[in-house]
């Protein structure tokens, strides 16, 4: 199970996705719509993982497919906060190469140069 | 149907029981609530029908033992009683009851409701049945799956191998194997498909039929060249080769994959590891390493890279591969203080470590959520 919590950043144009709890197969189910939603949407996406303490293969599937929607469109997909299991996880898959990931959602703004 | 009255009052138990003969049905007849319990236990009854107050043991209180019952059926249980509340109905339906007859009993109502409890009960059993043909399909299904890994020891001109699989529900998406590419080359993969369950096991069973050394002809693992000779393709072609496949065919999907080439003439290893957890380097002296270069899972983009790395395996020295669930296991779980990760592969033997791990997981309480598996080379001595 997650939690997702939407914020909004108006002087950076970009929303903050803060991921809470498990982004296993029933999380994954939650989050989807609303994630592509905000990839279809929004030209800027902050995944925040401070509070993420475990995601499975269809969780790294979820992010592959987002990073994919945004990519395509030139849009930006950043990840900030990730946790050292997750972290582990990221650099055995090589997801670490994949996405720009930022130590916090305050670094993360900051690279999208505001 | 087989039904259970119970009543304390004489008068209304026996019209009862008139009227459900009539109506074809199968009565016994219970004075209170101990003495129904004690008939269901003996031969439990399809639907009860009991009065909510009786000397002893109330309708209610009968009604909560039959649900912690682990019987095959499901009874249906309707509570008759002259209290019609509000609450009344409220804590009659939290203790389990199906439906609340007010006393006095109108018949037609009562042959009704009794039509009600007859539809719900065939309904459960359909569904129980169709339940138990899928799950009996699944463990053919599973069986078959089993069928395809390699036994466990394993001797190949002196290299030996040991592995064990434990699926987290009937079938699952990981799978390993190891098979003589030519006279001098052992090919060893170690594969896990994103997701679990039947998608999941079809696509493991999949790849594992593109992965066959096939010498005829060539294969996705080996080539045919002009004067007839069979070519062993490096393992960052396979990945490659593997990776345009399946990522044509247009499903969103990925695995990760170790794919090792073993030669026995130099004893080394070439292998690229496609997103698959570290593979352990052990050498006879108890030392170990994770290989930590690798790639991205196979499927994901369809010009990935793959680059093939070696490592020179001295004699007695032990490759042990794992699936992403045993590593996380072996992360989450701890010996005297120590987590497992770090205790296991102080085990000498192979056979031990496997015995040590399988020995480990039978004493958990419960079903490992993602597939558990793990594949030894060792090398000849």
């Amino acid at each position: 199970m997650v939690q997702i919590t939407k914020l909004y950043k108006p002087t950076h144009q970009a929303v903050i996705l803060q991921l809470k709890g498990e982004l296993d197969t029933e999380g994954v189910k939650q989050i989807e719509p609303t994630l592509f939603q905000i990839c279809e949407e929004q030209e800027s996406l902050i995944l925040d993982c401070t509070n993420l303490t475990y995601i499975n293969s269809l969780g790294l599937g979820l992010m592959v497919k987002a990073y994919k929607r945004t990519n395509e469109k030139q849009k930006r997909l950043i990840l900030a906060g990730l946790q050292e299991p997750i972290w582990r996880l990221f650099e055995i898959v090589r997801f670490h190469r994949l996405f720009p990931i930022y130590e916090d959602v305050e670094q993360a703004l900051k690279s999208l140069g505001e | 149907m087989r039904i259970l009255v119970v009543e304390d009052d004489n008068l209304v138990r026996t019209i009862l029981r008139d009227f459900l003969t009539e109506w074809g049905h199968e009565v016994v007849l219970a004075k209170e609530g101990a003495e129904a319990w004690r008939l269901h236990q003996e031969k439990p009854f399809a639907i009860i029908l009991s009065d909510w107050v009786m000397p002893e043991m109330d309708g209610l209180e009968l009604c909560r033992r039959i649900r912690t019952l682990p019987i095959e059926g499901y009874p249906y249980f309707i509570l008759l009683t002259a209290k019609n509340e509000r609450k009344d109905f409220l804590i009659s339906m939290s203790a389990g009851v199906d439906d609340f007859l007010s006393k006095p009993v109108d018949p037609e109502i009562l042959k009704a409701r009794l039509l009600v409890g007859q539809r719900i009960i065939r309904l459960e059993s359909e569904t129980k049945a169709s339940k138990k043909l899928l799950e009996e399909e699944l463990r053919k299904a599973a069986a078959v799956q089993q069928s395809l890994l390699p036994p466990s020891p394993l001797d190949i001109a002196g290299v030996t191998m040991f592995s064990f699989l434990k699926p987290s529900s009937y079938i699952g998406g990981d799978m390993y194997n190891v098979f003589a590419l030519d006279e001098r080359n052992l090919g060893i993969y170690f594969l896990d498909v994103m997701g679990h369950g039947v998608q999941a096991a079809f696509l493991a069973v999949t790849i594992h039929h593109m992965l066959q050394p096939r010498t005829l002809d060539g294969s996705l693992l080996t080539k045919r060249q002009e004067n007839g000779e069979i070519l062993v393709l490096s393992p960052d072609q396979v990945a490659r080769k593997l990776n345009r496949r399946f990522y044509a065919d247009g499903n969103f999907n990925f695995f990760t994959l170790f794919y090792g080439v073993y030669n026995l003439d130099s004893s080394t290893l070439s292998y690229i590891r496609a997103g698959a957890p570290y593979p352990i380097h052990r050498t006879q002296d108890g030392k170990w390493t994770e290989l930590t270069s690798g790639d991205l899972p196979i499927g994901i983009f369809a010009d990935a890279s793959y680059r093939s790395q070696v490592v020179r395996l001295s004699p007695g020295d032990q490759l042990i591969l794992m699936s992403d669930g045993l590593s996380e296991w072996l992360e989450s779980e701890e010996s005297e203080g120590t987590k497992l990760s770090e205790e296991v592969f102080k085990v000498n033997r192979p056979q031990n470590i496997l015995h040590y791990l399988e020995s480990r997981l039978a004493a958990q309480k419960t079903a490992p959520h993602d597939d558990l598996s793990m594949f030894i080379l060792q090398s000849p001595s």
